[in-house]
């Protein structure tokens, strides 16, 4: 469809508002980690006194390097137990066909749909029973699987083309050797695509520590800043610091794989 | 049959559920020859190799490979390989790791892999190409890749699956030559499916035809070209299609001795290959009935020339269209024309489609 040169205008206006209230709330976070307390409460977007202070004072004047420590220690095996778990189960659902394979895939989706407030309850009682509030594995365990991404890579698996299983197969690969030597190797796009969406949710999530975490032998980086509000913090300039520091790991998991899913498309050398 | 049997299915079939794609198969491929299956699609010639190949279990049935029982022998035992129709390289190894991969997998020690690769690259041209991915060959090297792949396994059986169906004509042409010629050298008996009747026709030491789960014919090509089992099989091979008009409405406005036509009025239909037809010139036009000859009247409908030879579409009287292929370019054609055939080159077939004697035709049903 063409605009005219009108509207087009008018949509490059719209465009560039929406754009604007996006990034708008994260350059005001940026340039107040970098404002003295004096110019917190300025008006002009960005710091005229640039200052490392609120840095160096997030970081050891406060708990954040001891919730980062928690966090980094907590999103990793997580996310690499749902990659594992996806994968082992993906693979089996996608390539054989075994008794009740159908109704355990539909489980599968159906936890997918299910709201995650819904299984906190259970999932809490159990943590309790178990005697694992406010540890590291309270928060890793229950989410060592991932609905999505078993679904996610069921879906790549049956895209693989099927004469690769039957070449490995003839060439005397046992399944978990085709998995490992000639599906996954091939799937690695689909696999750093799968980690970054894992990792980011992870990495962000606010509802499941704030039931199980109490303390801050296992209190998360998203938690602890929060708990900074709440301890009557009121310096501002060192909180915007911490988130800052808090959503580098993201992006920074973000730019390390993003160029294999990129690849990815550039090369599409699956085919033929 | 002569020479020594190596591959035989035994009253082998396949069922996907209610629907048959492999009717029980009798089909012995002997040692060393070239067999080709061939049929429309979904006549189950690809299910009949994935059986052979140990991919599809077969619902009833033995195959045998030299005296051994290989039914339910994983793939990787039978000592076969394989050459697909997509290539099925892994597109994150080498062509030298794809070819080696089943070495490895077998545990051989990595300097005899390096050297019988690079054999076998040496045999098919691949030495520059070692050390390319998959996605960096063209398709003709790709496929060679893949042939390369079958070879460096030295196995028993070579199994082909449309391996020429993505190259184009020209390379296709090439190909063909170059895989018919390795296969004779090795002298690897081979089992190669294909839809294309150049490819059986110039390739096979014998040739399977196949449809509907059915196998119609297995006989050498000529034969199968010449001696056609039944209807199906005598218009599935050949282009232009045999000329295949029912017998009654062919001979009722023919001009044939009474023996030719009390020979030939058994018959149900009658088949001519295009290249047995052909155009009376105007001397021997309404010339008397004689020997084996067969003639009859035609309105040339179109002509369609091919350069070093001419289709001749021609209706009968009674409204079937034939078709003649004449050498050269024609000329001078007009609407009214006479066919003319030889008895000896008429295949008649009775009511059910299959072929039948008769005392002109050569060979006929045993």
């Amino acid at each position: 469809m063409q605009l005219s040169p009108s509207w087009r205008v008018v949509f490059h206006i719209l465009l560039f508002a929406i754009a604007l209230s996006v990034l708008a709330p994260m350059l005001m976070v940026l340039a107040t980690g970098f404002k003295p307390p004096a110019e917190v409460f300025d008006f002009r977007p960005w710091p005229v006194h640039p200052t490392l202070d609120n840095f160096r004072t997030i970081l050891f004047e406060t708990h954040f390097l001891h919730y980062f420590v928690n966090s980094v220690g907590t999103t990793l095996p997580r996310v690499a137990g749902q990659v594992a778990v996806g994968v082992l189960a993906a693979y089996a659902f996608a390539r054989w066909r075994f008794p009740g394979s159908g109704a355990l895939f539909a489980l599968v989706m159906v936890a997918m749909m299910i709201p995650h407030q819904l299984t906190m309850i259970p999932n809490y009682i159990l943590i309790a029973r178990l005697d694992w509030f406010d540890t590291w594995q309270g928060l890793i365990v229950p989410n060592l699987a991932a609905p999505f991404a078993v679904f996610f890579l069921r879906q790549h698996f049956l895209s693989f083309p099927r004469e690769l299983f039957d070449a490995a197969e003839m060439d005397g690969a046992s399944s978990w050797r085709t998995l490992w030597h000639v599906v996954l190797p091939n799937l690695t796009p689909a696999l750093a695509a799968l980690t970054i969406v894992q990792f980011i949710e992870t990495w962000n999530e606010y509802f499941w520590p704030l039931l199980v975490t109490s303390s801050d032998a296992s209190r998360t980086l998203q938690l602890g800043i929060r708990h900074f509000l709440e301890e009557d913090f009121t310096n501002y300039g060192a909180l915007m610091a911490g988130v800052t520091l808090a959503s580098v790991p993201a992006l920074l998991i973000f730019a390390l794989l993003q160029r294999k899913v990129m690849d990815a498309f550039l090369d599409s050398g699956l085919k033929g | 049959m002569s020479g020594v049997a190596h591959v035989r299915f035994d009253q082998t079939s396949k069922s996907f559920g209610a629907t048959q794609a492999v009717a029980p198969l009798d089909l012995t491929v002997v040692q060393g020859e070239f067999t080709v299956l061939i049929g429309p699609s979904g006549c189950g010639k690809t299910t009949s190799l994935r059986m052979l190949a140990g991919f599809e279990p077969p619902t009833s049935g033995r195959i045998l490979l030299g005296d051994r029982d290989i039914t339910n022998m994983a793939p990787k035992d039978r000592n076969m390989a394989m050459v697909f129709q997509n290539y099925a390289l892994y597109p994150h190894m080498t062509a030298a790791q794809n070819m080696g991969f089943a070495l490895r997998l077998r545990g051989v020690p990595a300097a005899e892999i390096e050297t019988r690769v690079r054999s076998v690259a040496a045999m098919l041209g691949l030495e520059p190409l070692l050390q390319r991915r998959p996605r960096e060959l063209s398709g003709g090297q790709r496929q060679r890749v893949a042939v390369g792949r079958a070879i460096v396994r030295d196995p028993e059986v070579f199994l082909f699956d449309e391996p020429l169906s993505n190259l184009d004509a020209q390379l296709r042409s090439v190909a063909r030559s170059e895989i018919r010629a390795l296969q004779r050298s090795l002298g690897v008996t081979t089992v190669y499916v294909t839809h294309d009747q150049v490819e059986a026709m110039t390739m096979a030491d014998r040739i399977a035809v196949m449809n509907h789960g059915v196998l119609l014919q297995y006989a050498p090509p000529m034969e199968v070209y010449e001696q056609p089992a039944d209807t199906f099989v005598a218009s599935f091979l050949g282009s232009p299609a045999m000329n295949i008009a029912p017998a009654a409405q062919l001979l009722a406005f023919a001009t044939l001795t009474d023996e030719l036509r009390e020979a030939l009025g058994s018959a149900h239909s009658l088949g001519i290959r295009p290249e047995h037809l052909a155009v009376a010139n105007a001397a021997g036009k309404g010339a008397p009935a004689s020997g084996t000859a067969l003639r009859f009247p035609a309105t040339l409908q179109r002509l369609e020339n091919l350069g070093a030879e001419t289709l001749v579409y021609a209706r009968t009287v009674p409204g079937d269209l034939l078709i003649s292929r004449v050498g050269g370019a024609l000329k001078a054609c007009t609407g009214a024309i006479e066919f003319t055939a030889d008895a000896r080159h008429v295949v008649a077939f009775g009511e059910d489609g299959r072929r039948i004697a008769t005392r002109f035709s050569r060979g006929g049903t045993q």
